[in-house]
């Protein structure tokens, strides 16, 4: 882990760098090259003297030779000198791809890390998905119950009865599938599991004391689905 | 330096977006939604809480919960921005020595970078927890029309909450990053956004990666949330005339109809029909009644007609402004999520005669192109330069109240620039430079900078001296201001670096502050971890206890009670050390329990096994 960690802080690093350096990567390269350039006009000048007192001995031949020599030096230096350039901008693309490289593992390495984090949650979410939809049928159901009026039939008795199962069947569903109520009634408020609508004075409570649920709230697993809508106790 | 995140600091919402592998990603928060609401609320027990949780206690703590807070940074507490804020702000907006607009919250004063900050510090940690590492580099987005002391103070927010912000960009110019524009030569955009509580209508001209804002128009108090306010309306009227009972009485109906509307107002946006059904949305003596409407699009659109019609006048006065035709532009962008709705799409074509685009998400797309700057930074995308502009004019004030511009805006820094100006009375010693920032013609209508004077001025008649007042803006935006007599060679100057009205000595102190307040986030996080920890154990304790506390000798038991109750009271408290205290002593009885369980059962099985 935190070998990891510093290789991709290095190499964050290293990046930094480079960012700040590439408009300019032309004017950079090229002192390079003109740092080196007086050793090759020494060599150059070294070849050339050592030519000249070769030739010294027999004029004649040596003087093709010479300048020969002499033109074919200077291409090779010509060539040499291009070589170097290249080398010198190979090792600074070699050090770009290089840190880019590291920079992608690190990257993916937490990357993978994550994906792994997330496929739990993945799951878990779609499963979460559903649950809120139904979560509106399961408040209706409720609301139907409770506004049910005190009824004096035998049908109609049974008739809610039938609906309570029913309603107490859909509930354990869902509790099946992780879904848990969140307790809101007479708790001390709490805005990371209720919403506050609205607010009452009383003096009896102490403040911020959940006095009314307008709406459950639920849970699936550890994760908050809603939010109890609650209306909370104020000082009057 | 680790990722590039871009931040989308937005009035209502903000947005995180990061590039991982040349792909823009979208940070979600830690309750997983990937925006998250500009509100923040202390709490009287000095917690700060932000995003969705602020917004759910803000009606019991209205006024120590702050929304909107960007309609505040970086502005002085008598401009009319300030003012109009002020009067739908639940919560105390003050005046700083300095005369900038300040937070009062529960008797202390806080500065508007410091809002930002607590909700850039919560983005940043979300960031972190997503990215498996630290994140300290960021580019945040501001409207085009921010001046330099509102851009300089959303840095500070990000400097305070602890991070380096490479870079403010406009928002419009990001969503047009986010939609891969800008690499070709001379493109003109258009770029309209209709967030949750405002609207910026932005032109943009494009040219090889300078993006120059031609022109902005907007309107600060229109929104997604005026549109949903209509359909509410709407459902109380209808159901007012069926069932005469008046739903706005009714906070609980009041925020089932809010929901149901936003439903609906989005369904719309891809289907021609609505159902709110909301049963048992009320009761009256003849029982329990329901709500079950159908909303089609045409009604929707009829509703909300003339709220799409407020956002035509800035749009022609932009193109005005920028001195285009209809035809001129060459790219349309849908920014917030109200541009989902298809008639503000419809109105968006009809007005610039070309379909907009739409492709992106518009909740996101700011976010993602401030990204896509950071990789621009890091070098990830590499076929895109973004030169830095300055945002608005910079001039001084001349006879009569006049603003003169020196350097326009738009200008690539750096930049150097100077003219010459003279007196205006005979044998004028000194002259004032007053240095303002802004657009407007009259002086007084733009932002002051700076102000000093030069003098020395040798006696002449008006208008012979030659006064050369030259502006130099370097790469990071600090201005340097020269007046110069060009007879007597006499010169004054001064260096205007962009302020938020924050003094270095401040943003230090509030930077420690934010790392103590993260520490304390830290140390609660933890005191709540324990505390679940010794819930756990104190519940399976009680149960053992009192299945096989009979095992245990008379003392024993009574020192099981006791360090029960001991770690009951514990858990009201936050003190770690007690907390851990308890946690080492219930793992010490519940193996004296364990223990007599073996040697009870062992006990009780032995003579079994004799038989």
């Amino acid at each position: 882990m935190t070998i990891e960690n510093t290789q991709s802080s290095n190499t964050a690093n290293a990046a930094t760098t480079k960012s700040q350096t590439t408009p300019e990567v032309e004017t950079t390269s090229s002192p390079k090259i003109t740092e080196e350039q007086p050793q090759l006009e020494d060599l150059a000048e070294d070849a050339i003297i050592s030519d000249a007192s070769e030739t010294d001995p027999s004029p004649e031949e040596n003087t093709t030779t010479s300048l020969m020599s002499e033109s074919e030096a200077a291409q090779l230096l010509i060539e040499l000198s291009d070589a170097q350039e290249r080398a010198a901008k190979f090792s600074e693309e070699k050090k770009l791809i290089y840190e880019q490289l590291m920079r992608r593992q690190a990257e993916f390495e937490n990357f993978r890390k994550r994906v792994e984090r997330e496929r739990t949650e993945v799951n878990l979410q779609a499963k979460a998905n559903v649950v809120i939809e139904l979560l509106p049928v399961l408040d209706n159901l409720e609301r139907a119950l409770e506004s049910a009026p005190k009824g004096d039939e035998v049908l109609f008795e049974n008739i809610l009865t039938g609906v309570k199962l029913i309603h107490r069947q859909f509930l354990d569903v869902l509790i099946g599938l992780g879904l848990s109520p969140i307790k809101a009634m007479g708790e001390a408020f709490d805005p990371h599991i209720h919403e506050a609508v609205t607010t009452e004075a009383n003096n009896e409570l102490p403040e911020n004391t959940v006095i009314a649920e307008l709406q459950k709230g639920y849970k699936l697993g550890e994760k908050l689905l809603r939010p109890a809508m609650v209306k909370v106790s104020v000082r009057g | 330096m680790g990722k590039v995140i871009g931040i989308d600091l937005g009035t209502t919402n903000c947005c995180v977006a990061v590039m991982e592998g040349g792909v823009t990603q979208i940070i979600p928060n830690k309750e997983g939604g990937r925006t998250t609401p500009s509100v923040v609320g202390f709490t009287d027990k000095g917690e700060r809480l932000v995003g969705q949780i602020a917004k759910r206690q803000a009606i019991t703590n209205a006024a120590n919960t702050v929304f909107a807070v960007k309609r505040l940074i970086g502005r002085k507490y008598n401009s009319p921005e300030v003012q109009r804020a002020k009067e739908s702000s639940p919560y105390e907006i003050t005046e700083s020595a300095n005369g900038d607009a300040r937070v009062r919250i529960q008797t202390r004063d806080y500065s508007p970078p410091e809002v930002s900050a607590i909700i850039l510090q919560r983005l940043k940690s979300a960031a972190e927890d997503f990215l498996g590492d630290e994140v300290d580099e960021a580019i945040i987005t501001v409207p085009a029309y921010f001046d330099d002391f509102q851009r300089q103070a959303t840095k500070d927010a990000g400097k305070i909450a602890g991070l380096n912000v490479q870079r403010i960009i406009n928002e419009p110019t990001a969503a047009a990053l986010a939609y891969g524009l800008g690499k070709r030569a001379s493109e003109k955009v258009a770029v309209y956004d209709l967030g949750g509580g405002t609207f910026d209508i932005s032109i943009l001209e494009m040219n090889d990666g300078v993006f120059e804002v031609l022109s902005t128009c907007g309107d600060s108090f229109l929104g997604g949330e005026d549109f949903d306010q209509r359909i509410i309306d709407w459902l109380i009227d209808e159901f007012r005339n069926e069932t005469n009972i008046d739903l706005r009485q009714d906070r609980l109906a009041l925020q089932r109809l809010k929901e149901a509307a936003e439903r609906a107002k989005c369904e719309l946006s891809n289907t021609m029909e609505a159902t709110i059904n909301l049963p048992f949305i009320s009761a009256d003596t003849s029982g329990p009644k329901h709500l079950n409407k159908a909303l089609s699009r045409n009604r929707f659109e009829d509703l909300v007609a003339d709220l799409v019609e407020r956002t035509v006048e800035p749009c022609q006065k932009a193109l005005w402004d920028a001195r285009l035709k209809q035809g001129d532009i060459d790219k349309v962008l849908l920014v917030g999520g109200q541009t989902r709705s298809p008639i503000v799409q419809r109105r968006v074509e009809q007005l610039f005669g070309r379909a907009p685009s739409a492709e992106i998400n518009p909740d996101e797309v700011v976010a993602m192109g401030a990204s896509i700057q950071g990789g621009v930074l890091l070098g990830e995308v590499k076929d895109l330069v973004l030169l830095d502009v300055i945002p608005l004019s910079l001039g001084i004030e001349t006879r009569g109240g006049v603003f003169t511009k020196i350097i326009d805006r738009n200008a690539t820094l750096p930049i150097k620039k100077s003219l010459v100006f003279t007196t205006v009375a005979d044998n004028q010693s000194t002259v004032e430079v007053h240095v303002l920032q802004g657009e407007r013609e009259i002086a007084t209508h733009n932002r002051s900078l700076a102000k000093f004077e030069l003098v020395g001025i040798a006696p002449a008649p008006r208008g012979v001296p030659q006064i050369e007042v030259s502006f130099e803006i370097n790469v990071d935006g600090i201005v340097e201001v020269s007046a110069r007599d060009k007879m007597t060679g006499l010169e004054q100057a001064m260096k205007i670096s962009p302020s938020s009205g924050l003094s270095p000595d401040e943003i230090y102190r509030l930077i420690e502050e934010a790392k103590a307040n993260e520490e304390a986030d830290k140390q609660q996080k933890e005191i709540l971890l324990l505390k679940n920890r010794l819930e756990g154990l104190l519940q399976n304790t009680q149960r053992s206890f009192s299945e096989f506390g009979w095992m245990l000798s008379v003392n024993e038991q009574e020192s099981v009670r006791n360090t029960l109750m001991v770690a009951k009271e514990a858990m009201a408290s936050d003190d770690i050390g007690m907390i851990k205290q308890n946690l080492a002593e219930l793992e010490k009885i519940g193996r004296i329990i364990t223990d007599a369980m073996f040697s009870g059962a062992a006990g009780g099985l032995g003579p079994g096994g004799g038989m």
